[in-house]
């Protein structure tokens, strides 16, 4: 895979073209990453949970991360799809699926009644996709990635990720 | 469905999670020489606890070994066996495979199924065959009510020793001095699971959680000698051998589930739950960003298994085991 505009972004760098400059990954990255959990678990401890847990991997291996691999974006949603990964087979394995919905809003009483209503719908649509399509649409929707880096994350072909994203949001309209 | 429809699980993260996690990141410079993740092993003590009470031989590394050998076994009493860091990693390690070198040993007679979620306890209750208890007391804030209760079906599973393999295993783990009894060759024990209820409850960023099934029973061929098998298992868990020795010795074992606890992320201690005796496990560490903290209550009552869990501080986590009837 070659570069794109994101991995030679120069506020991804400080001095040298081998060192990160953390504060710059931490404050993109993080919201994309906390997002991409908001569309993988349902509750905000898990989300944040994972959160952590993936920005701490990717801290740990900063020194590791090689440019021309991959874009910043794209090598720390693979950590964070690795740490989905793990999460959701322990959660099948020895804990019942969770279905709590907890959910953070600033809108008004009633447009935050409507989107709350609009987040249960959405979750619980989501949830009953296989599990490759519940992935492709939290790094779409969650992480706000674009097919590019979603092939690049997930290993699929950029069609393919175009494909199978437009095959499950026309499901998702459907279903609505 | 709009477009905007398809973004609107999206959030601000909370600032003070950012905070927190921005802070503590410095803090973790120094990476794990081996092993698993520090999370990596509170996930694997975690999982050890529900091991004890979901019942499954999935991972049978550490559970199979200490209670599989029992004629007829039920749970009393929980008794914590210290796993040490070196152990944690012998036994998770990628060069010794023992999930799946025990696994293959492993005779599903009735498969573990995904749990299913029950609209209340009273239909829960329906479909696990038992009624359902629950605490009579929750922290300040907490809802009583109910929000979410699954139940997993009921698990059976066979599990043929092989010697051969065994001592291999043993070999592996550079435990030599072991002799394997010839006679246990081709021996079966029989774990059977009865249905298992999780009732889950949420507040803010912390969740609460408590898991209850009749307790597991495994059978085996009576007259087996249960003591030099369980110090077999307890060497595989990394006891020495002197250890092993006195630790098997003193052990009733049909009535004593052994609770592998890795001692370098989870402190254990003795606790008196509703007059019984309990296990108390917490997570220890430095402080980080995350909310759960962690701890877990386990007792048994009236020959059923519970086991309390979340993100409460310890003392919250008992008194609600206090009151759970």
């Amino acid at each position: 895979m070659g570069l794109d505009a994101e991995s030679i972004n120069p506020m991804m760098w400080r001095s040298s073209a081998t060192e990160l400059d953390w504060n710059a990954v931490f404050a993109e990255q993080l919201p994309r990453v906390y997002n991409y959990f908001c569309y993988r678990v349902n509750n905000e401890a898990d989300v944040q949970e994972l959160t952590s847990r993936t920005l701490e991997k990717a801290w740990r291996a900063r020194q590791s991360y090689r440019p021309e691999r991959a874009s910043v974006a794209t090598w720390v949603l693979r950590i964070a799809r690795n740490v989905a990964i793990d999460h959701l087979r322990l959660v099948r394995e020895y804990a019942p699926l969770e279905e709590a919905t907890e959910t953070v809003g600033e809108d008004g009483p009633e447009l935050e009644q409507e989107s709350a209503s609009d987040r249960a719908r959405l979750q619980s649509l989501i949830r009953v996709l296989p599990a490759r399509e519940q992935e492709l649409l939290a790094l779409k929707y969650g992480a706000g990635a674009n097919n590019r880096e979603i092939a690049g994350v997930t290993g699929l072909s950029e069609s393919n990720v175009g494909t199978i994203l437009h095959r499950t949001v026309q499901l998702l309209r459907d279903r609505w | 469905m709009d477009e905007k429809s398809l973004y609107c699980l999206r959030r601000t993260p909370p600032e003070e999670f950012v905070r927190r996690l921005q802070a503590s990141l410095p803090l973790q410079d120094a990476p794990d020489p081996v092993g698993p993740t520090r999370s990596g092993r509170a996930a694997v003590a975690i999982a050890v606890g529900i091991m004890v009470i979901a019942g499954t031989f999935m991972v049978p590394a550490v559970r199979a070994t200490a209670q599989a050998f029992l004629d007829l076994f039920r749970v009393v009493h929980f008794v914590g066996v210290p796993l040490d860091r070196q152990a944690t990693e012998r036994l998770l390690g990628t060069d010794l495979d023992l999930p799946h070198l025990l696994g293959e040993q492993v005779q599903w007679l009735q498969k573990p199924q995904p749990p299913m979620p029950y609209a209340t306890p009273d239909a829960a209750s329906a479909a696990a065959g038992y009624r359902i208890q629950l605490p009579a007391w929750m922290p300040v804030g907490w809802d009583k009510e109910v929000p979410s209760v699954h139940v997993r079906g009921p698990t059976a599973a066979r599990l043929v020793a092989d010697t051969e393999r065994l001592g291999k295993i043993l070999t592996s783990l550079g435990i030599e001095d072991v002799t394997l009894p010839e006679s246990l060759n081709g021996r079966s024990a029989t774990l059977r699971v009865a249905p298992t209820v999780s009732v889950k409850w949420v507040h803010g960023g912390s969740t609460v959680e408590l898991l209850q099934s009749p307790s597991p029973e495994v059978e085996l061929p009576a007259g087996t000698d249960l003591p030099p098998l369980a110090q077999i298992g307890l060497r595989i868990l990394g006891l020495s051998r002197d250890d092993a020795y006195r630790f098997a010795q003193s052990i009733d074992w049909r009535t004593t589930l052994v609770v592998p606890i890795p001692v370098s992320t989870v402190a254990y201690s003795q606790v008196t739950v509703q007059g019984g005796s309990g296990l108390l496990l917490e997570q220890v560490g430095p402080p980080g960003p995350r909310r759960r903290a962690g701890a877990m209550v386990l007792w048994s009552r009236d020959n059923r298994v519970f086991a309390l869990r979340g993100t409460l501080s310890s003392a919250d986590l008992l008194e609600m085991a206090q009151t759970v009837q």
